[in-house]
């Protein structure tokens, strides 16, 4: 940073610091191998990277995913989006200093990863989604669990609200901090709840080629001023929005196979040769839209995975919305951001 | 994928420039695909909307190649801000230099792996197999039975 | 009557002998069970979040598996902590900046490698960016698991306790510090 006084004048940011190199490792792994390997880079939000890669490699294979599958795609993925919100906003709130926020939403962050270990067995991450559907059915009694849990997170935002947003600390030092306007923002490139922070209304979502928005009817959620407050309410909207989806896709679930016929049982997943082709698909994870490209030649280790994470899109967002503020307003600006560093790294 | 253009590497910049007129405005992804065979680097846009409504979810494919000994290409970060880090980061990795977005030090890579290029098909890195553990047990002084 | 004889004592290096003294008084039981016993209940960690397993170690912080009872609190600078947990994989880059870490930080120091990363390279041991921490540190516990579950992180730190109340002993010269020699397979050429 360079710094003229307190003012901040320049910044190049100096990443790394992470880089496992997950798209070498790739290249040499069974393509059902690769699965925990990408989930790694952002572990909090693991379902949705894992969605992102199986849509690609079932371009590739060319099969379609059953109708139930596609609901528990959803519902894992909308609970694990909350989950990454509660972690951000966890995050932000050590870095701006109050650590009682902190310890709040990483116990309510509880709730939720104890419902996800109810379906899938593990904490953080699940490898659930393989090409063709999905490993498991919902277990018995899942849904009053999800039901209680949703609950007690809906009557635990008012309280957030009570201690920490209508806070004249935090208004204070987060209102016009680090604006990003429309222009701009759509220019270098942002994505993700900062993207809709500043009024352009995209999300990978609407898009529809994944999990079951389309039947569901999602619409992503705005809001006009682009600064670090309205980046902050992005987000304890969206995990408003995950609670309503999720509700009604128990409601809606149908019946019916969670894999597809070509793809079922462990062997068939492990010796599978994937055809000739490449795939492009992407998905909306917390932070952001998350893309795939996989290359295969016809053999059953993939030839080159590319993955391009939200955190290493949003990145340049440092540069636009820091510059000319203080020396202070960094830790508002980067947890505002929502920046991962071994996602950016990958 | 809905379009595709294959392009000569030097044209890059005028077809970039002519997507931004017709409602372009973001690089969502940039692939670099080392192809050993044919002595070629593989560069792949993926550029998307987000403003126009019409293309909104539309992606258009730009595909150009250059030679694997003499990789530079223009940079198109002047007409997309977006595809800056992700250029640094190809170059970091496979050498392809973009004129027009320079930067001395390397972006992800630490500083003893600068110009290394490790995601080039010819810098092997170790895989599973049996191969290695038998050279494992001889490097700990196990008899060879 | 005044007159003042000068009289010589022969001592030794005084320096020498009191410290020699000192230590030995140190390590006798009574005080070295109540010094290591404050020890073990004040174990700050230096707080360096590596890789993924950073997400576990925030939960164990979280109110549900409270790190805090058994006197274990963050977020302090790195001159004020004992104990450097390695969250994950160790990249060339961040070898760098943990071990300039690990020398900032006073005497009696541990080191706890967490995750299976942290172990022998876990789920990325043939990328080319990534060491191994025992190469770099000498480290006290591992944790395996990928990532660990908080219960297990409690577990170690319980273990650290343990062999803190066993086997440490008072050095008043870092260097004398007795350490297990790790089996070094392949040492990094320059970190």
């Amino acid at each position: 940073m360079e710094l003229d006084g307190d003012v901040i004048v320049g910044i190049r940011p100096d990443i790394g610091w992470v880089h496992r190199a997950v798209e070498k490792i790739a290249e040499t792994k069974k393509f059902v191998q690769v699965i925990p390997l990408i989930e790694r880079p952002s572990i909090i939000d693991s379902a949705n990277m894992n969605v992102g890669y199986v849509r690609a490699v079932e371009k590739l294979l060319g099969v379609e995913v059953p109708d139930r599958a596609r609901y528990i795609r959803t519902i894992l993925c909308e609970l694990n989006r909350i989950a990454s919100h509660l972690y951000g906003i966890g995050i932000f709130g050590n870095m701006i200093g109050t650590s009682t926020i902190f310890m709040w939403s990483f116990g309510d962050r509880e709730i939720i990863v104890e419902l996800m270990q109810e379906l899938t067995g593990a904490r953080l991450t699940y490898s659930f989604f393989l090409p063709g559907g999905v490993k498991g059915d919902l277990p018995d009694g899942f849904e009053e669990k999800l039901e209680k849990g949703l609950r007690y997170i809906e009557n635990r935002i008012p309280e957030y609200n009570a201690l920490f947003i209508e806070n004249p600390v935090t208004e204070d030092r987060l209102k016009g901090v680090g604006v990003i306007d429309r222009e701009k923002a759509v220019q270098i490139g942002l994505t993700g709840p900062n993207l809709r922070a500043s009024g352009v209304e995209y999300d990978a979502r609407m898009v529809g080629e994944y999990g079951a928005y389309k039947d569901l009817g999602f619409k992503p959620v705005t809001r006009p001023e682009g600064d670090s407050f309205a980046r902050l309410m992005v987000r304890f909207d969206e995990i408003d929005g995950s609670i309503g989806l999720i509700r009604k896709a128990i409601r809606e679930m149908p019946q019916g196979p969670i894999m597809h016929e070509r793809t079922k049982g462990m062997a068939r997943q492990v010796l599978m040769k994937v055809p000739e082709g490449e795939a492009f698909s992407r998905v909306e994870c917390g932070r952001g839209e998350l893309t795939f490209f996989v290359v295969s030649k016809g053999g059953d280790k993939p030839y080159r995975v590319r993955m391009v994470t939200p955190s290493f899109r949003n990145l340049i967002g440092f540069e636009t919305a820091l510059v000319g503020h203080r020396l202070a307003d960094v830790p508002t600006v980067y947890g505002s951001l929502d920046y991962f560093p071994p996602e950016a790294d990958r | 994928m809905e379009r595709v253009l294959r392009i000569a590497s030097d044209t890059l910049k005028s077809v970039a420039k002519e997507l931004a007129a017709e409602g372009f405005d973001h690089v969502k992804s940039l692939t670099g695909m080392d192809r050993l065979e044919e002595g070629l680097i593989e560069l792949v846009y993926h550029i998307s909307s987000y403003l126009n409504p019409a293309l909104r979810g539309r992606i258009v494919e730009v595909r150009t190649e250059v030679d694997r000994s003499r990789p530079i290409i223009n940079s198109i970060s002047d007409v997309f801000p977006s595809c800056r880090y992700m250029e640094l980061e190809t170059r970091d990795l496979l050498g392809v230099k973009f004129e027009g977005n320079e930067e001395p030090d390397p972006l992800i890579l630490p500083e003893e792996l600068k110009n290394t290029w490790p995601l080039r098909k010819d810098y092997k890195i170790p895989e599973e197999g049996v191969e290695r553990g038998r050279k494992n047990l001889e490097k700990i002084g196990a008899r060879r039975r | 009557m005044g007159q003042k004889k000068e009289r010589v004592i022969l001592l030794g290096n005084l320096e020498n002998a009191v410290r020699k003294v000192g230590t030995r008084l140190a390590d006798m039981r009574p005080i070295r069970n109540i010094r290591n016993w404050g020890i073990t209940f004040s174990l700050w960690p230096v707080p360096l979040t590596t890789a993924c397993c950073g997400a576990e170690f925030a939960a164990t912080m979280s109110p549900r598996f409270d790190m805090e009872r058994l006197g274990v609190l963050p977020m302090a600078s790195s001159r004020q902590t004992n104990v450097l947990i390695i969250e994950g994989t160790l990249t060339r880059k961040m070898a760098k900046a943990v071990k300039i870490i690990y020398r900032q930080m006073p005497e009696p120091k541990f080191v706890i490698a967490m995750g299976s990363c942290a172990a022998d390279g876990g789920i990325f041991w043939n990328s080319y960016n990534i060491v191994r921490p025992k190469d770099v540190l000498p480290v006290d516990v591992f944790i395996p698991g990928c990532p660990p579950r908080p219960e297990a992180v409690i577990r170690a730190i319980m273990q650290l306790q343990d062999k803190i109340k066993r086997k440490l002993k008072y050095r008043m010269d870092a260097k004398e510090r007795p350490r297990k020699r790790t089996q070094r397979q392949r040492v990094p050429r320059r970190v």
